[in-house]
């Protein structure tokens, strides 16, 4: 390896130590060194370890959550997979909705869409007063049931990505070649599509299944309504006391990862076993199946969906955000413009928190599409192993709970010489740093690919033709991957204007951002200006966001001409 | 140590990780020169130009371009000061850019003014027969026009050396000997030094002024390609040019013997114990040479074109032979060759 | 009802906001190093606010989702804390970190403060935390769902079988005020006795261990609950909002819960602290947080000629904490209540 190679893998290294693993350290640490902070010599001591996990409570939580995120990701999984299958192999109408919905869910927290659901299914919500909820489902609403039915509108879009690129990669093809030699289309899809498409699944399923286990946002409404303890909240009220329970939030912490790790390995050995490239890039288009009288059934499926997972849960709160009180329902007396006022008044706490919002995600969306570029175009030129490197740990960082990160960098900003020495704990600098720790990953997910696919001759040829380094990072990297970077820019904004746990956990001093006072709002029965406040949040990313993409589709359909589509921001070698 | 030629490599080696790509090898080209470089795949004739041109570094020796060491101990100049173009297997046209800009790119970060610019990028378009399609995009060309792009691009920057690295193998067929003329064109119409690097024999022999053939990283034989041709250096590249009979044997005073053989020739003998090969096409009627008789029978005929290709069993030798007209499997027949078709090379595992 | 035109006005300004933040280099801060106080009650940045228009001297308020935000916060800050005073609803809380030494004493200020009876009755020996603003926890009732005739007078008419399993509680692990009102009901009622009524009285745990205020009173205005045991702050700020509340005290006494502010022991800023404690003690500081409509605006005030927001109860025969015996016994307590009540 070269001078330049060493110093790029220590600097991706000691990026990945400092933003991720150092503060998981210090977390996990506690629960066998209990005294690491303190300043005097740490000892070893498994006494805490044993204390903390051997208690019914923390069984239960444990198990609370391998139930859970089993049952949620096989529902979620076997959703999506329909839900893919509907869109890219039948003829079903009302297409743009079905498209977009995914995306629209993607986008928006799952934490908003639980508060949403419990001003809809609580026994006096907005379900109750328009005489929708058959008696006894409220109480149903709020316990398992309820987290999984919220979980699988919120994640099957994870699913239906993951199995619908691999039915579209997988073409028609082998299905007729089925066919041909006498298959029944059931006996086609069942012994030879299914097969085909089982790594995708597996990994929808386990993806999913590492979402549900790390997630706090449903942990801490619906769950922590209906008192079904999960490992992330039973962390957060370790952590949400004083003194806090190092032992216990480490120890739990360290269960936790091990869940997560083994998910990962899990689907890192499985996907060796099966070595199936679908994706050839020669399959023509699959054949779509006409559904005749049947798509209209098929597209109430999926608009019912649609309306569960975004419309519905949209309208509670938009009704809420313009109502008084919950109680006293859709009624004009009850009709207040109070909140949006409250939400969208320069100087008025709720706006301020607005606006630092969008502020710090789209600073945190900036710098981690800058670093994934050049953290991709590094490893690009960088051996093959520490780009494997870098996506696990990258994907692994994607597992770790938000709280267990936030708490981390607490400890390692504040107490930790060297790192509290830069002041910057409490400022909005460490907040920007721990939303920038969360996104990178999902960043580096979108741009890695995309660079890799570029040809090396095509930068090559630049160097030929006396691009330095910067030109050929701005007149041919960045062109080429345009549409992945401008996704990749988006997704870390959307993800960051909510992000919950670390922006509860490294609030700055000089204010709190959106998801803090949104969450604090609802907890303190202040659902009017929450929901409002959530509302201008996802108004505001949502029409950012779509925005910036059409303005970037604009902007390469005009500089690059038809070129761009085709390309779908990555393009071919050569 | 002077260099002279326009382009010359001295002792050039490198590895690929424990894999000696390269050894000891010594190139030049003269100015205007078209030099083909022809090996199979894993020979190193890639990475040699892609040392020349200086998107890899060489573990040792020295290069110079245009009279200028661009690499050597204390040198390792620029890519973009070596003044050489480079055109891709993959073509490499950047699919962002129209035609118009891909010819651009380099003459606009050279500082040239925009009327000089669009005056050269017109050329560049017209030379290859694609300046109607300046406005369109990569995508929308096929690959016969996107590889007459990537050689505009080159071309326009006026390289002193322009480096071919297998500009037609992802070309169809149907098109490749078109293209190939209007490349030898173009390149000769500008008195443009070229490297062209192919594992197709016909392909390098038709479009060189002198013939390169390297084998395991090192170069085995460098000539006119008729030289390589006729007075292979090896069997290896006696074999690769075309395909030849061989027979091992020994050789005393131009007279060759083996087993059942005995053949007059005037060519040189490398050494004692030697292969002789000849030519398909150099097998005559036995009339033609009858002190260099050899007889066998037929086992198979095939039509070719302009001959029938036959298949002649001597007993413990096989020979093909281009024949005039079909003779039935099982007949029997004669042949001779010329003494002076009769080349010999160092047996093929000395 | 406001008008389209005033809200499209304050879209048009929170966009250029929008922009002006965005195009701002950093976010602006002041000169010198703001005051930095750690809470969970709403009336704070209001007092705040009030303090830096008085004096010229900046603030920073940070409030987390809760009170147990702001302690593992506190918790995690350890000798390097990051704030210069600390206000929090609960003595207990208040009194455990003065023990772990994180506050200063300053008997001179609660010397110097006009205190009601009940005020200066919540000044810990210490003066290590001064009470600021007092509520308590008693029994609320929707009087949609039980007449006058039903309501309860004492705790221990909770064990009414028509109550049975619609009263709802706060689980006291996640909520400093709800801790108060567990210690404060065994001073009251001694331990044994209060928890033998409890078990009694909390029996289905889906209402007995809610987390917050707002999912209490959520349970008692459109969920299952009949009453709740809840901050009396809480039910008047949902009173005056409209719905259907009812504040009781029961005959055996409530505990006061007052607000607290505790000055960091290492603070750099001791001068500043003195004037912000001072002036929140002031008519004039309690007059700002009285400005809100928010549960934590109405309180029962404990300086002399404060009066309360319209509406509130404040002649409550308050019970003092023995804070002592509370930390003491917190953590055997908390764990004993969510055996019990927490699913």
């Amino acid at each position: 390896m070269t001078i330049g190679g060493a110093a790029t893998s220590l600097g991706v290294v000691s990026l990945f130590v400092v933003l991720v693993f150092l503060p998981l350290a210090l977390v996990m640490g506690q629960a066998v060194v209990p005294d690491l902070m303190d300043g005097h010599w740490p000892h070893l001591s498994l006494a805490g370890l044993e204390h903390s996990l051997g208690n019914a409570r923390s069984i239960t939580a444990i198990s609370h959550t391998v139930v859970l995120s089993a049952i949620g990701a096989v529902s979620a999984t076997v959703l999506g997979a329909l839900y893919a299958l509907m869109l890219a192999r039948s003829n079903v109408p009302f297409r743009a909705v079905l498209r977009a919905t995914p995306w629209l869910i993607f986008l928006t927290p799952g934490y908003l869409k639980a508060l949403a659901w419990v001003l809809l299914m609580s026994p006096g919500g907005y379900l109750a007063q328009f005489g929708l909820l058959p008696e006894g489902w409220d109480t149903a609403f709020f316990s398992l049931n309820g987290l999984i039915f919220v979980h699988t509108l919120n994640l099957f879009p994870m699913a239906c990505f993951v199995i619908g690129a691999a039915m579209s990669g997988l073409g028609s093809e082998f299905e007729d070649a089925a066919r041909t030699v006498g298959g029944s289309a059931r006996q086609a899809w069942v012994k030879i599509n299914l097969p085909l498409l089982a790594p995708a699944v597996v990994l929808a399923f386990l993806s999913i299944f590492a979402e549900i286990a790390s997630d706090f946002g449903l942990a801490a409404t619906i769950a922590r309504t209906s008192n079904f303890g999960l490992l992330t909240y039973s962390i957060a009220t370790a952590i949400e006391n004083f003194p806090v329970d190092f032992q216990l939030a480490g120890s739990q912490a360290l269960v936790l990862l091990a869940m997560l790790c083994s998910v990962l390995l899990l689907d890192k050995a499985l996907r060796r076993q099966r070595r199936v490239r679908l994706i050839t890039g020669r399959s023509r288009r699959p054949r779509i199946y006409d559904l005749g009288l049947w798509r209209w059934p098929v597209a109430g499926f999926g608009l019912l969906v649609s309306l569960l997972s975004v419309w519905l849960p949209m309208a509670a709160i938009i009704a809420r955000s313009g109502a008084r009180t919950l109680g006293q329902g859709l009624a004009a007396s009850n009709m207040t413009w109070r909140y949006l006022d409250q939400a969208l008044t320069l100087g008025q706490p709720a706006n301020q928190a607005l606006l630092r919002s969008l502020w710090f995600a789209g600073l945190t969306a900036i710098t981690c599409g800058v670093l994934a570029l050049l953290l991709a175009w590094r490893l690009d030129q960088g051996g093959k192993a520490l780009r494997q490197i870098v996506l696990a740990m990258a994907v692994g960082a994607m597992a770790i709970p938000g709280v267990v990160m936030g708490l981390g960098y607490i400890l390692l900003w504040d107490r930790v010489p060297g790192f509290a020495d830069t002041g910057i704990y409490g400022t909005w600098k460490l907040l920007v740093l721990g939303y920038v720790s969360h996104g990178l990953p999902y960043a580096l997910v979108v741009v890695l690919p995309a660079v890799g696919q570029i040809s090396p001759n095509l930068i090559d040829a630049a160097r030929l033709h006396g691009a330095g380094a910067t030109t050929r990072m701005f007149r041919i990297i960045v062109p080429l991957i345009a549409l992945s970077l401008v996704t990749a820019v988006l997704l870390v904004f959307a993800r960051s204007v909510f992000e919950l746990p670390i922006s509860q956990l490294l609030q700055p001093t000089a204010g709190a951002p959106a998801p803090s006072v949104i969450v604090r709002l609802f907890g303190n029965d202040n659902d009017g200006l929450g929901s409002a406040l959530s509302l201008l949040a996802i108004l505001a990313t949502g029409g950012l966001a779509g925005l910036l993409w059409l303005a970037a589709r604009a902007a390469g359909r005009a500089v690059w001409g038809n070129g761009f589509d085709s390309l779908g921001g990555m393009p071919r070698s050569g | 140590m002077a260099l002279t030629a326009w382009v010359e490599c001295r002792g050039l080696a490198k590895a690929l990780g424990t894999n000696q790509v390269l050894r000891d090898l010594d190139l030049s080209v003269e100015k205007g020169e078209i030099l083909s470089i022809l090996g199979p795949s894993g020979s190193g004739k890639t990475t040699l130009i892609r040392l020349i041109a200086g998107l890899a570094d060489p573990d040792a020796g020295e290069i110079s371009v245009a009279g200028r060491l661009v690499f050597g101990p204390r040198t390792n100049a620029r890519i973009e000061s070596r003044g050489v173009g480079y055109v891709f297997q993959d073509y490499a046209v950047w699919p962002h850019m129209s035609v118009a800009e891909n010819v651009g790119f380099g003459l606009g970060l050279a500082g040239m003014g925009r009327a000089e610019r669009d005056q050269r990028i017109r050329e560049a378009l017209t030379s290859v027969g694609i300046a109607a399609l300046a406005d369109r995009y990569p995508d929308q060309l096929s690959g016969g026009q996107q590889q007459r792009l990537a050689l505009a691009r080159s071309m326009a920057m006026r390289p002193e050396v322009i480096l071919l690295d297998e500009p037609l193998s992802n070309v169809d067929a149907a098109l490749r000997e078109h293209l190939r003329l209007e490349i030898l064109q173009l390149v000769r119409a500008h008195g443009t030094t070229a490297i062209y690097i192919t594992h197709d024999q016909s392909e390098a022999m038709a479009l060189c002024d002198r013939l390169a053939v390297m084998q395991g990283g090192r170069l085995l034989q460098a000539g006119p390609p008729e030289e390589l041709y006729r007075r292979p250096n090896s069997w290896f590249i006696a074999n690769f040019l075309g395909g030849a009979n061989a027979i091992e044997g020994e050789v005393a005073d131009g007279v060759f013997t083996a087993p059942g053989v005995r053949l007059h020739t005037t060519c040189p003998a490398p050494a004692s114990r030697v292969a002789l090969v000849f030519r398909p096409e150099d097998a005559l009627p036995e009339s033609a040479q009858p002190q260099n008789r050899l007889e066998g029978v037929v086992v198979a005929s095939m039509f070719i074109g302009r001959c029938w290709r036959i298949t002649l069993n001597t007993g413990s030798l096989q020979f093909v032979l281009d024949w005039t007209h079909r003779v039935e499997d099982g007949a029997a027949l004669a042949f001779s060759v010329a003494p002076d078709r009769c080349a010999l090379v160092l047996p093929e595992k000395s | 009802m406001r008008t389209h035109g005033m809200s499209r006005r304050h879209l048009l300004q929170a966009t250029v906001g929008a922009a002006s933040v965005l195009a701002a280099p950093h976010i602006a801060r002041a000169a010198a190093a703001p005051l930095v106080i750690y809470d969970s009650l709403d009336f704070v940045g209001k007092a705040a606010k009030a303090f830096s228009a008085k004096t010229g001297i900046a603030t920073n308020v940070v409030e987390q989702g809760g009170t147990g935000g702001v302690l593992g916060k506190i918790a995690a800050e350890g000798d390097k804390p990051q704030y210069d005073m600390v206000w929090l609803e609960g003595s207990a809380v208040m009194e455990r970190m003065a023990q772990a030494g994180i506050f200063g004493a300053h008997a001179d200020l609660a010397a110097r403060a006009a205190y009601t009876k009940v005020g200066r009755s919540l000044v810990p020996a210490s003066a290590m935390f001064l009470p600021v603003t007092a509520s308590t926890t008693g029994i609320t009732v929707n009087s949609k769902k039980l007449t006058p005739a039903q309501y309860p007078k004492s705790w221990s008419d909770l064990a009414n079988p028509d109550y049975a399993g619609a009263i709802a509680a706060k689980d006291p692990n996640l909520s400093g005020p709800a801790f108060q009102w567990l210690a404060g009901f065994f001073q009251a009622m001694g331990e044994e006795k209060g928890k033998a009524l409890l078990l009694q009285v909390l029996t289905n745990k889906a209402l007995s261990g809610l987390p917050s205020g707002g999912t209490v009173n959520k349970a008692l205005l459109t969920g299952n609950a009949k009453l709740a045991i809840t901050q009396d702050s809480a039910t008047f700020g949902k009173i005056a909002a409209g719905e259907p509340l009812v504040s009781l005290y029961p005959t055996e006494g409530v505990v006061a819960t007052p607000s607290s502010i505790g000055i960091s022991a290492r603070t750099t800023q001791a001068d500043s602290c003195h004037q912000f404690v001072s002036f929140v003690l002031s008519p004039e500081g309690q007059a700002a947080m009285l400005d809100g409509d928010d549960s934590d605006f109405f309180f029962a005030p404990i300086i002399e000629g404060v009066k309360a927001k319209p509406g509130r109860t404040t002649d409550i025969n308050f019970l003092v904490l023995d804070n002592a015996a509370a930390a003491k016994n917190e953590t055997a307590w908390k764990s004993w209540y969510r055996e019990n009540f927490v699913p």
